[in-house]
Formats: C-alpha cells, sequence, structure tokens
C-alpha cells in the first residue's frame, strides 16, 4: 500500500543562545490511509514539534526544518507559503489539546466553524449548512441555536468535539490530535475517544493521535511510534509493541504504570535518573544514561532502528523496528 | 479502635458567586457535606474529576481556607484537637503537624529562593534550631528525599519537575507532620519520573510513620498508593471502601463509569473490555440537588434518584455507597 504520508530524515532544531536544540533529530516514519496511528513520548520528546513542522507551524527562524516529508506526492517542507496554507486545513487538519484557548471567545461557533470554507469559496448557507450537519455528527444538540453561540457557552468536552467538527469540515484526508483529550477528564476522554474512531471509521480519513498516555494508545491506534529526546527509538502495530516491547525505554515506561487490571500490591519499577537536558546530548543513543542495559557501545554511537523480533518467533518482522544495540546484538546472535 | 488520626464531620463550603446584576449572588457548592475519618499511619485515595471539590477538601482540612459549617479533629500527642474551632495563634502552631505538597512543582517553590532556604524554612519559622543544627537538618531532608545536599545552594530551576516535587516533599516533611496532604502530588509528571515519586511517598510514610491524605484524579495511582479510597462527585463522598474492594466492588454507578473510564496500557485488555461512556458533562456545581446529583447522567438512574434525597450508607463492613437503587439492592 502507498502510504499517505511518508516523512524521512525530519530534523527541528532551535537556535537558543548559540547552542543548537534538536527538537527533532532525524525521523523518518509514514502513515497509512484510514489508520490511526499513536505517537507517544514525554514533554519535549519531539511529538508535537514533529507534526507541527509538517504543517509549517514552526517559526523560522529561530526553528529549522530538514528532511522530506511526501504527502500525495508532494513534499510539504519543499512548498512555499501559499502552497502549504491550501493543504493546512483542507487536506491535513490539525486539533490541539486545550479547546478552552484553540476558539476565538470574541466569535460565534458557527463563523469560526465555515470561515476555512467560506474563504475557500463555498457560499455562506452551504457553509452552514455542513456545520450543522457536523454538529449533529460529533453529538451537539441543538446545531441551529447552539452555532450561535460563543465559545464560553459550551463544556469543555463539547469545546473539544468542537474543534473536532471544525477539522472535518473540508473532509481532511489527515486528521492531526495533538493532545485532544488531555485537558479533558475520565469520563469525558472516553467520550471524545469514541468520537474520533466514529469519526475515521464514517470518513475514512487517517489519525495521528499525539499522546503522552499509553492507556490512550492501546485503547485506540493501529501503530504507534515511541519517542524519545527528539528520536524515534521504537514503533510497530500497538499489539505487538504493547505484547513484547523492544526498546528499553518502551520497557520503562510499561513497567513504571500502575494498571487497574493487576493485584494492588504490583511494585512499581520506575525508569532511573531524570528527563534528558536536550542541549547536552551525547554522540550514543539518547536513553544510555537512564538505561539499565546501556554499555560503551550504546553511549559512544546513536543506534538505527531496525527490524525486530516483535511476536517472538525468532524472525524479524519488518513492520515493527526498535532503535537499541542491545536488541541489535541479541539478533545477530 | 483507638482514635483516628483525622476526623471531618460535615464539611461544607460554598463559594458565593455573583448570579448578575440583581440578582442575589449564588453559591458555589465546592464541598456539600463530607464527612469522613483517617487512622494513624494509613493513606485515604480521594479520587474524583476537576470540579467535585476534592482540593477544596484539602484545603478545608488544613484550614487554608475557612469551612462554611462542619468540624475536623487532629490527634496531636493523642488527643484529638477541634481544629475548626482553634484561635489563628494555635492553628499556627498545630499546623507544624499538617503539611502539604501541592500540584505544579513549578508553581509551589519560589524562584528567587535557593533550595536550602525553602527546606530551612519551616523550621526558621519555628525557630527550634540555630543555623548549624538547622542546615543539618536541610541535609539530612535532601537526602531522604533522594538530593544531594550540595543542592541546597541552588535555585528552583536548575532542577527538573521530578526533582522539585522532591524539594516540595522535604520542605512538607520539615517539621516532622504527622499528617501530609498530597494535592495532586504526580499529575504535573511525566510519566518516567511518577513511579520514581510514589516509591519515594511510599518509603518515607513506613520510615516516618506518616499519615497521607492522598488527592487525584488518576485512579490507578490512587489505588496503588491508598489503603482507603473515598469517590467524590459535585462536592459529596459517592462511595468509599477499602482500596482492594472498591476495585474489586465498585458499587455506585458513578465509580463504574469512571473506572471503566481509565484507560489500561495493555491492548489486549483495553479492546475487549466494556465501558460505560457517560452521557454529557457533570452539572453545575451552583445547581441545588433535592436528590442524587448524578442522577442527570446515571445510567440507571429512576425518576426518584432526582427527587429523593441520597446519603452515604454501608452497604457491606467497610463499603459505603450514596446510591438509593444500591443500597436498596443491599437490604
Amino acid at each position: 500500500m502507498s502510504a499517505l504520508l511518508e516523512v524521512s530524515d525530519l530534523s527541528v532544531s532551535f537556535a537558543t543562545d548559540g547552542r543548537d536544540v534538536h527538537a527533532v533529530d532525524r525521523v523518518s516514519f509514514a502513515i497509512e490511509p484510514g489508520e490511526v496511528l499513536g505517537i507517544v513520548g514525554e514533554s519535549g520528546s519531539g511529538k508535537s514539534v514533529s507534526m507541527l513542522a509538517l504543517l509549517g507551524l514552526i517559526p523560522c527562524p529561530p526553528g529549522r526544518v530538514s528532511g522530506r516529508a511526501v504527502f500525495r506526492g508532494v513534499d510539504l517542507l519543499a512548498l512555499g507559503h501559499e502552497a502549504r496554507r491550501e493543504i493546512r486545513g483542507a487536506a491535513i487538519a490539525m486539533i490541539f489539546q486545550d479547546p478552552m484557548t484553540s476558539l476565538n471567545p470574541y466569535l460565534r461557533v458557527g463563523l469560526q466553524m465555515t470561515e476555512a470554507a467560506v474563504h475557500r469559496g463555498a457560499s455562506r448557507a452551504d457553509a452552514h449548512r455542513r456545520a450543522a450537519e457536523l454538529f449533529e455528527r460529533v453529538g451537539i444538540p441543538d446545531p441551529g441555536a447552539r452555532l450561535a453561540h460563543y465559545p464560553h457557552q459550551f463544556s469543555g468536552g463539547q469545546r473539544q468535539r468542537i474543534m473536532i467538527a471544525m477539522a472535518l469540515m473540508l473532509r481532511p484526508a489527515l486528521l492531526i490530535a495533538d493532545e485532544p483529550t488531555t485537558a479533558l477528564d475520565v469520563t469525558i476522554q472516553l467520550q471524545i475517544l469514541a468520537l474520533l474512531a466514529e469519526v475515521r471509521r464514517d470518513t475514512g480519513c487517517a489519525i495521528a493521535l499525539i499522546t503522552h498516555s499509553l492507556g490512550v494508545v492501546a485503547g485506540t491506534c493501529d501503530r504507534v511510534q515511541v519517542m524519545y529526546a527528539g528520536r524515534l527509538c521504537e514503533t510497530g502495530p500497538t499489539t505487538d509493541v504493547f505484547a513484547r516491547p523492544a526498546h528499553p525505554y518502551t520497557r520503562g515506561l510499561l513497567a513504571s504504570l500502575p494498571r487497574l487490571d493487576q493485584p494492588r500490591g504490583r511494585t512499581l519499577t520506575p525508569i532511573a535518573g531524570q528527563p534528558p537536558d536536550l542541549t547536552r546530548l551525547g554522540p550514543g543513543c539518547a536513553f544510555a544514561p537512564r538505561c539499565s542495559e546501556a554499555d560503551a557501545r550504546c553511549v559512544a554511537e546513536r543506534p538505527v532502528l531496525e527490524p525486530v523480533d516483535a511476536r517472538g518467533t525468532g524472525a524479524a518482522s519488518p513492520r515493527t523496528l526498535a532503535a537499541c544495540w542491545r536488541r541489535a546484538e541479541e539478533r545477530a546472535r | 479502635m483507638s482514635t483516628p488520626l483525622l476526623e471531618v464531620r460535615d464539611f461544607v463550603k460554598h463559594f458565593p458567586v455573583s448570579a448578575g446584576w440583581f440578582r442575589p449572588p449564588e453559591a458555589v457548592r465546592a464541598v456539600d457535606g463530607v464527612s469522613f475519618t483517617l487512622p494513624r499511619g494509613k493513606t485515604l485515595g480521594l479520587v474524583g474529576e476537576s470540579g467535585c471539590g476534592k482540593s477544596t477538601l484539602a484545603r478545608l482540612v488544613l484550614r487554608l481556607i475557612e469551612p462554611t459549617s462542619g468540624r475536623a479533629w487532629l490527634s496531636v500527642d493523642g488527643a484529638p484537637r477541634e481544629l475548626t474551632a482553634l484561635d489563628p495563634e494555635a492553628l499556627r502552631r498545630t499546623r507544624r503537624h499538617m503539611q502539604i505538597v501541592f500540584q505544579d512543582p513549578y508553581a509551589s517553590l519560589d524562584p528567587r529562593m535557593t533550595v536550602g532556604s525553602i527546606v530551612g524554612e519551616p523550621t526558621a519559622i519555628f525557630g527550634e534550631l540555630d543555623r548549624a543544627a538547622r542546615r543539618a537538618r536541610t541535609d539530612e531532608l535532601l537526602l531522604k528525599v533522594g538530593l544531594e545536599p550540595r543542592f541546597a545552594s541552588r535555585y528552583p530551576h536548575q532542577f527538573s519537575g521530578g526533582q522539585r516535587q522532591r524539594i516540595g516533599i522535604a520542605r512538607a516533611l520539615a517539621l516532622a507532620p504527622s499528617l501530609v496532604v498530597l494535592d495532586e502530588p504526580v499529575s504535573a509528571l511525566d510519566v518516567s519520573i511518577q513511579a520514581q515519586i510514589l516509591g519515594l511517598l511510599q518509603e518515607l510514610k513506613a520510615e516516618l510513620g506518616l499519615t497521607y491524605l492522598f488527592i487525584a484524579h488518576d485512579l490507578a495511582v490512587v489505588r496503588h498508593i491508598s489503603d482507603e479510597v473515598a469517590v467524590m462527585y459535585l462536592g459529596r463522598i459517592v462511595e468509599r471502601a477499602s482500596a482492594d474492594e472498591l476495585y474489586a466492588r465498585p458499587l455506585h454507578p458513578y465509580t463504574q463509569a469512571l473506572m471503566s473510564a481509565a484507560p489500561i496500557p495493555d491492548p489486549a485488555v483495553e479492546r475487549t473490555r466494556k465501558k460505560i461512556i457517560l452521557e454529557g458533562s457533570p452539572p453545575s456545581p451552583r445547581q441545588r440537588f433535592m436528590g442524587c446529583p448524578f442522577a442527570s447522567r446515571c445510567p440507571i438512574a429512576e425518576p426518584a434518584c432526582s427527587t429523593e434525597p441520597v446519603a452515604l450508607v454501608a452497604v457491606a463492613p467497610g463499603h459505603d455507597v450514596a446510591c438509593r437503587l444500591v443500597s436498596g439492592r443491599a437490604n
């Protein structure tokens, strides 16, 4: 299958006080049409920055973006400002973490919903009709009256529904959702995740779901990629990665989480050390300073993503990759 | 049973809010009749979603804010002392026995104070130790929370979130309190750091014989650390039981929904288990409820649930539920 989006060697760096911070460091991945890809990592891992870079939302300078991101045969990173605006919102839409600040408090939500469609030549009446349909679709009752309301008249969960409806206005092929449920309570999170699953089923759009919650990934994503310090450390089908995590960081994350379905007395095994300082990364694996398996090579040389034995069959599976010298050595044996 | 370390009876906190021009002010019922006891050496977990009143309850317990009504007692040197009846000076002297760790390790440490002065300040205020002894006590506290004593001369911005939370914990322990209120102590931290802090809290509790009131919205975290758990909804406790009992046998429909909504990091489990998706959002806490405040979203509610008053009653030994349908079934 040909990928909807193929990203290769994406790097984003920021010049700060004469020192370059590599927020995203040579990351390559693909998104297939209609799939839900989970992008997990902690704060500062580069998960949001990599997506913002694809949409041209990184201010340059101070940022610097390099690499290729081919979307339907077009390299997004080589596009000019105007050409990129044509794709942004229409073919690729994005929803943000905080539904409180991503809507304009001074404008009625109906106007905000229809703005992009009208700008692209739709009539006000048609745009309004589609907005009302989508309000209905995302579960906001009485769309006719509600479109005339202001953002503060909606709850947090409803505002996130409005953001999703707005993203769907121009029928995007790829929806980037940046921590769409992090600001919401768990019972509302469940509603929004169920809605995103429906949206994918009904419209067939691919979803890149950025999250720090492995629980959210487990429930919603077909594939997952784990980021650490701006680099991709593991990627593969969700079921394989959770069943047999290959990278020590992924293993560490799973071992450090308390789980409701496991006995209460279980001791958590924390990951030692502190989050990485992106201005002080060594030449080797970024996780090496906190890794219990690290040796001299891990500190000296950066590992590359290579297929791992994801199903315990003894054979490497091409869809599951990890960047770890230990796993590479195990395979070589 | 010996006297509990903390007893809270019928705490109510209403915040007045303007309802608009020419209208009498309304009240946000942040805490609406909460009672509990906390035995010495145990951890009581308070869970609930934003706006359920859990943080307000914590502040009431410490009398950082004054209750509208209700009383609380803290056991000091074996005798219960009524916190809600203390004059300001007596309250100040009692505060050394009850301390708090806040959620945001970035906002809760003064950026212009060194770590040494932050951790040493409580002892300085209570004026018990001379400068050298205070210095030694600060070093000891930093070591206890896993930081090096040489960090004492640094400033908060030189530390990561997890390290800052350790500093906040050291400050809370400075006066050797018996009760520590932990208000979302790990929710601002990265996943890989959360387990470090949870482990530290458990070690400190065992070593120093602390009693915790642990407030969080993450059910898995609360279950992990608590002996007993109380679930709050709109200012009230709707269910309370031992952690094992509550999670094995949640009875209140809200507890059941909350648990089913908490994601489990395992696709094999997460994709097959039954989820209860609640309709809508919690109602405004300005609203006055005749009956159960959860009735508007409850999947099993009957018309009478909205009109008949509901109280927290024992349905099994040590397991209390505020639901007329559940307690009706048990009788």
